[in-house]
């Protein structure tokens, strides 16, 4: 009996040592919020005209896309010529995923919403009810 | 027992701030006119639009040339909604099913 207990401690523990830690503490540091921001991507639009004396002076048109490369990537946006993108970074961005809700790692989505999450194990309502199907 | 750990949604940070300053855009349209004696010294008219990838699409802003507007992100940003609980993308047909991710159901 007193083996038994002392087994579950130990798994309780193990369990605890393996969830990665959500950053809550951090989440609305600068970094968080650029993080943020780059991910969803930024346009940036402005006309701008400057008239001296009633002669129209300096226009200028601003038409700015501001992305992460994953964003960028993922949106299609033009790069510079001359980048290489048959790397395995890129084929790796072209790949979809999302963030998983409990630990925030980014995980295929098709594994993270089928299956679940392989850094915590999470499991999405879809992955639940097609076990329960499986199981039956 | 399990630790009991702050829930990160319910603070109000900077982060959802910016968020939904973004999410909804911003719009700076401004005129500045200096005179001197009624005399229009210099004039600055601009317009300024900030916004989402989102949202940029979806009000219709111009975006640079170049930009590749088949890719698969695109149509997801147009078409999917966001789950009211769990604010996950999902596509409406789904969502109306209970929502992949969360298990939410509308109305219930």
């Amino acid at each position: 009996m007193k083996e038994k207990e002392k087994l579950e401690v130990i798994e309780f523990e193990d369990e605890e040592a393996l969830q990665p830690e959500k950053s809550t503490q951090t989440d609305s540091t600068l970094a968080a919020v650029i993080d943020r921001v780059l991910e969803k991507g930024l346009v940036i639009n402005a006309d701008i005209t400057v008239s001296v004396a009633d002669a129209e002076l300096l226009g200028i048109k601003i038409r700015a896309a501001l992305a992460s490369f994953e964003t960028a990537a993922k949106y299609g946006l033009q790069f510079p010529s001359g980048t290489n993108t048959e790397t395995a970074a890129w084929k790796d961005a072209m790949v979809e995923k999302e963030e998983c809700p409990n630990c925030g790692k980014k995980v295929e989505t098709e594994q993270l919403l089928n299956k679940s999450c392989y850094w915590c194990g999470w499991q999405s309502a879809k992955a639940k009810a097609l076990k329960k199907i499986e199981v039956r | 027992m399990p630790k009991l750990r702050p829930k990160s949604c319910q603070s109000h940070g900077v982060k959802q701030i910016v968020e939904r300053v973004l999410d909804k855009g911003v719009v700076i349209d401004a005129k500045i006119r200096a005179y001197l004696d009624d005399f229009k010294l210099i004039e600055l008219e601009s317009i300024v639009v900030l916004a989402s990838f989102e949202t940029a699409a979806k009000i219709g802003l111009p975006f640079p040339e170049g930009l590749n507007f088949e890719t698969k992100a695109w149509k997801e940003l147009l078409t999917k909604e966001t789950c009211p609980q769990c604010r996950k993308k999902v596509y409406e047909e789904e969502l109306r099913l209970g929502c992949p991710w969360c298990g939410y159901e509308l109305g219930g």
